[in-house]
């Protein structure tokens, strides 16, 4: 690389992070100072008393451990199956014909604005019936359906890009179509999949309708931490310990699936030949 | 996603008229069903029907009852209807949306797609700032809330803080109280939690964009401007369609960030559609209603992007 | 996950077969518990000490709607689909009032005479769950509403010796707090807290007889009392009271009590009286000594001990399995055990068993208040939830413009509002 990187977008994207740190920090701080000061903004620093009352308080009331575990499992389940077949849906809709594929697609696009409060009700009656009040399945499926709106068309948008050469020259070898979106399109297609993997993440983990209103015993971290303020008790300290309690993963993820998109640039550049 | 040179070479080069797909993609006549596209639909359906459609037709059968949810259902036609179009909070909710979700988008993205091209300049320096940007995105709408309340409160508030003690107290004001500005407070608000979405799908097309192109844009004597505006630009819109697309369901749908900030208020201001469909069902309860309203809703959504899905489905193939 | 649901289904068919002999600890209580916060807390503490005393009944809290700000969505939806409990803790009269219609909760008065619950509740206390002769509901935590809250150093400060009883004394006082730097009322009208003002002064100006026929819609939002009760709230607006109404719309009720209690920068609020935990827990102010309340002043006097109360209640639920358990469960927190483990968390109950010597003296004054005033509930909890947000939001509109045009388009849209809910 002989190109000299420029330094304007550094100082503009550096000034523009640390506005958008300012909110950030100042979850920090409200986690580590008592309520009575964070209630004059947590930016007035006189006077300025460090305690980690509210974390020791978060730590030992909720029952952390088994919420988190609820949480991980859930958002695995429901992040992994769109990651699976959200690829083969667009595959279907993108070279395949067949009966109602527009209507299908429409329906399946627009659903994503169906909102939460919308499927609660009638779910909440089918999980009484089934018997899936509190497990797992009740919480994924609704998850996992509202997530292909939007990760199908993700992914569709992904493959209007793909490179047409493989798959032709899969068709010429005889593959199906099976055949041709398994070995071919599916080990492409890893940024798409990392996209919808991170977004899905982030939404089943943060969720809270939802979950609280199908789970008891197997309640998530967020709903956990709900309980923490009162009608009448703000408890903001608390909350920003449980937000940050909350959001770490989420990062971590996104740190770890970032060097995905990267990696990907350079191994689709080679697929060309 | 979004790998643009591949798509722009693919199109300029015929397709070789032996090669199975292309061929029969390209020639109308020879079109078959293919029916193993149900074999990979199959998952989807299943977790769509049950999650989703269910619900919904649920949703539609619901939406011509008179039902508070604990009486007995009593059969309404289309009086719900008929109520919905004819009640201004309605309407209001609707201009409010329109405000709301049209500029929620377009900062979003116009703001992560700049960073996305100043990110592909500098992609290993401005790192740190991508990640500080992405993490509000990871933030719940709740937190968030509770954060930009902390900015914009009146009293305690960081704006008002700052405005006072740089001398400009006439520019303070009670940002979310005022039915002029607490909209745009609002979207302040969201736009922080958002604008991490169109960062990361833009710069990953830019990211897909093969080095070599770029090299050899610059061996050509390509200023940086340029490769910005002629390369990048172009090749990260597959990026920006998608970010524009979620951002606008997810804005649409908007809620805990407006309950926290304004609770819909001052006096309706800040009351769209998404909250309004939450107060009818969830808080007043009225199911028929409330469902009345989100059918309304997804209809105008389907008619508006019915032209978009039909023109993407017919290019694709 | 199958696996889980298989077991707990074999669970159920076994204690079907096997009945409730089989063990000690069968019979399975099932509370909706949907607070949060100390709240929560408490009620987990008494379902503790219920199980502790009756080790044969083991007591299930769920909460699928819990913290929050308004759990009655929550609570609807769970009805709706069908869940299963016993007992449910309510503090909206209009929600307990729909659920009686459609026949969804027992009647208690059996119990009430079996365990006696009259030597704990007052009939007043009695009558607020009363629904067509029938008594649904069991009271076991009270609060004061019309308490105008306040710090002894800022009335000090002002040279305000005792707080004006009656309301153009009150008005008369804001003149020597804006003198002393301090904003005189912290109206926070965000959401809510608007409606406390509204209500005390139609309790003050009307009387508790006419407020309930409004709450039934028996008089008109268009009657005359309100709209004098309107033109009362003016003259407070216009004795400069309050920040300008941009201000108080973008504030909540949290925002006032730091202003009022912690820094001392206005002079009253108008609050329930979980503002005495915020103050004495998070300010760490002593109660009585650094601040104290004083009930809203006398407008009209035929109505001056007109007060406004809100309270919690439990309701046992008609398709409760465990019946007995939920009475008895009931008939604890009534007892003196329970009242001190509620006496414990800084809450007041109508219960006349709770020892109110244990109390701070903010308490103790409204606990005593709670039983020798006309009490009258909370006006927004007794409107249904859809009248009750046009009523929010129409007291916003008055502050931003008192005019009497705008007072009598604001009650006729409550009115019209009001013609459509009660039908």
């Amino acid at each position: 690389m002989i190109r000299k990187t420029p330094t304007w977008p550094v100082f503009i994207m550096g000034a523009v992070a640390a506005l958008w740190l300012v909110p950030l920090a100042g979850i920090v701080m409200m986690s580590i100072r008592p309520e009575v000061e964070i209630t004059s903004g947590w930016w007035v620093l006189d006077p300025f008393t460090f305690t980690l009352d509210a974390w020791v308080e978060v730590w030992t009331t909720y029952p952390l451990g088994k919420a988190f575990v609820n949480s991980l499992l859930i958002a695995l389940f429901a992040t992994i199956l769109p990651v699976l077949f959200a690829p083969a849906a667009a595959y279907a809709f993108h070279y395949l014909k067949f009966p109602f594929s527009k209507v299908l697609l429409l329906i399946l696009v627009n659903a994503f604005v169906v909102p939460n409060q919308v499927v609660i009700i009638p779910l909440f009656k089918l999980w009484r019936e089934l018997g899936l009040i509190d497990s797992y399945l009740s919480v994924v499926i609704p998850f996992v359906g509202l997530s292909f709106a939007w990760a199908v068309l993700l992914v569709k948008n992904f493959l209007r890009n793909f490179p047409r050469s493989l798959i032709d020259a899969a068709q010429v070898d005889g593959c199906g179509h099976l055949r041709t979106y398994f070995y071919i399109v599916l080990p492409n297609s890893l940024t798409a999949m990392a996209a919808v993997a991170i977004l899905q993440f982030m939404w089943t983990w943060n969720a809270l309708l939802i979950p609280m209103l199908f789970l008891r015993e197997n309640a998530t971290l967020p709903v956990l931490l709900s309980t923490i303020s009162g009608a009448y008790e703000p408890n903001w300290d608390q909350r920003a310990v449980a937000t940050i309690i909350t959001s770490v993963l989420p990062l971590i993820i996104f740190l770890v699936f970032q060097k995905y998109f990267s990696a990907d640039g350079k191994n689709r550049s080679g697929a060309k030949g | 996603m979004l790998h643009g040179s591949h798509s722009s070479s693919s199109r300029q080069t015929p397709a070789s008229p032996f090669s199975g797909l292309a061929a029969r993609l390209l020639s109308g006549k020879l079109r078959k069903y293919d029916w193993v596209a149900f074999a990979l639909l199959a998952p989807t359906l299943f977790f769509f029907a049950v999650g989703v459609l269910y619900p919904l037709l649920d949703t539609f059968r619901v939406s011509f009852l008179d039902w508070t949810g604990l009486s007995r259902p009593k059969p309404a036609g289309l009086e719900n209807y008929i109520k919905l179009f004819a009640d201004p909070n309605f309407h209001n909710a609707l201009r409010v949306t329109l405000t709301w979700t049209l500029s929620c988008t377009f900062i979003s993205v116009a703001i992560g797609w700049s960073f996305a091209l100043m990110s592909g300049l500098a992609p290993k320096a401005t790192a740190p700032f991508r990640i500080v940007i992405f993490a509000a995105y990871g933030i719940s709408e709740t937190a968030s809330g509770l954060m930009w309340l902390g900015i914009l409160q009146p009293e305690f508030g960081l704006l008002n803080g700052v405005l006072r003690a740089v001398g400009l107290e006439n520019w303070t004001n009670p940002w979310l109280g005022d039915p002029d500005t607490a909209l745009w407070g609002v979207i302040a608000a969201y736009v922080w939690t958002q604008a991490g979405l169109p960062l990361l799908t833009c710069f990953a097309a830019i990211q897909a964009i093969p080095r070599s192109q770029i090299e050899a844009a610059y061996v050509d004597g390509a200023t940086n401007w340029q490769i910005l505006r002629y390369i990048m630009m172009p090749l990260s819109l597959p990026g920006v369609s998608i970010a524009i697309f979620i951002n606008l369901l997810n804005s649409l749908k908007a809620f805990d960030m407006i309950q926290i900030l304004t609770a819909g208020g001052p006096i309706r201001a800040t009351e769209t559609v998404g909250y309004f469909m939450y107060q009818e069902t969830v808080v007043y309860f009225k199911q028929g209603y409330g469902a009345a309203s989100t059918i309304v809703l997804l209809l105008a959504i389907m008619v508006c992007s019915l032209p978009l899905i039909l023109k993407r489905s017919s290019e694709a193939r | 996950m199958k696996f889980m649901v298989g077991t707990s289904a074999l669970a159920l068919v076994a204690s079907a077969v096997f009945g409730g002999a089989a063990q000690a600890t069968d019979q399975e209580l099932v509370i909706f518990n949907w607070l949060g916060g100390s709240e929560r807390e408490m009620i987990v503490k008494l379902e503790e000490g219920f199980e502790a005393k009756y080790p044969e009944i083991d007591v299930k809290d769920i909460n699928p709607a819990a913290g929050g700000d308004d759990a009655r969505g929550g609570i609807r939806t769970a009805l709706l689909a069908g869940e299963k409990f016993d007992i449910l803790i309510n503090t909206w009269p209009s929600l307990e009032k729909e659920m009686v219609d459609n026949g969804l909760l027992q009647p208690l008065d059996g119990a009430w005479e079996q365990y006696g619950w009259s030597s704990a509740l007052s009939d007043s206390w009695r009558n607020l769950s009363n629904h067509d002769g029938k008594t649904y509901g069991a009271y076991f935590i009270a609060g004061n509403r019309s308490g105008l809250w306040h710090r002894t150093d800022t009335l000090k400060g002002a040279g305000i010796e005792s707080v004006p009883t009656e309301w153009d004394g009150f008005l008369a006082s804001f003149g020597s707090l804006s003198e002393s730097g301090k904003l005189p009322v912290f109206i926070g009208a965000r959401s809510w807290a608007q409606t406390e003002w509204f209500e005390n002064a139609l309790l003050k100006t009307a009387g508790t007889d006419f407020a309930g026929k409004l709450a039934r819609h028996e008089a008109k939002w268009t009657d005359e009392p309100v709209k004098a009760t309107f033109r009362n709230m003016r003259d407070m607006l216009q004795a400069n009271c309050c920040a300008d109404a941009e201000t108080m719309l973008s504030t909540h009720w949290t925002d006032a009590a730091d202003a009022v209690l912690k820094d001392g920068k206005a002079g009253y609020m108008l609050i329930g009286t979980w503002v005495n935990s915020r103050a004495s827990n998070e300010y760490a102010l002593t109660p009585g000594d650094d601040y104290d309340f004083v009930q809203f002043p006398t407008i009209d006097p035929a109505h001056a001990d007109a007060m406004s109360v809100d309270g919690k209640n439990l309701v046992v639920m008609e398709n409760a399995a465990n019946p007995e358990a939920a009475e008895k469960f009931i008939d604890y927190v009534l007892s003196p055990e329970g009242s001190a483990i509620i006496a414990q968390y800084g809450q007041a109950t109508p219960s006349a068993h709770s020892d109110l010597s244990g109390y701070d003296p903010v308490v103790a004054k409204y606990a005593a208040l709670l039983q020798s005033s006309d009490v009258f509930f909370v006006l927004d909890d007794l409107l249904p939830a859809e009248l009750s947000g046009e009523f929010r939001v129409s007291l916003q509109k008055f502050l931003k413009d008192p005019s009497d045009a705008n007072i009598d388009a604001i009650t006729q849209a409550i009115e019209a509002k009001a013609n459509e809910v009660y039908r």
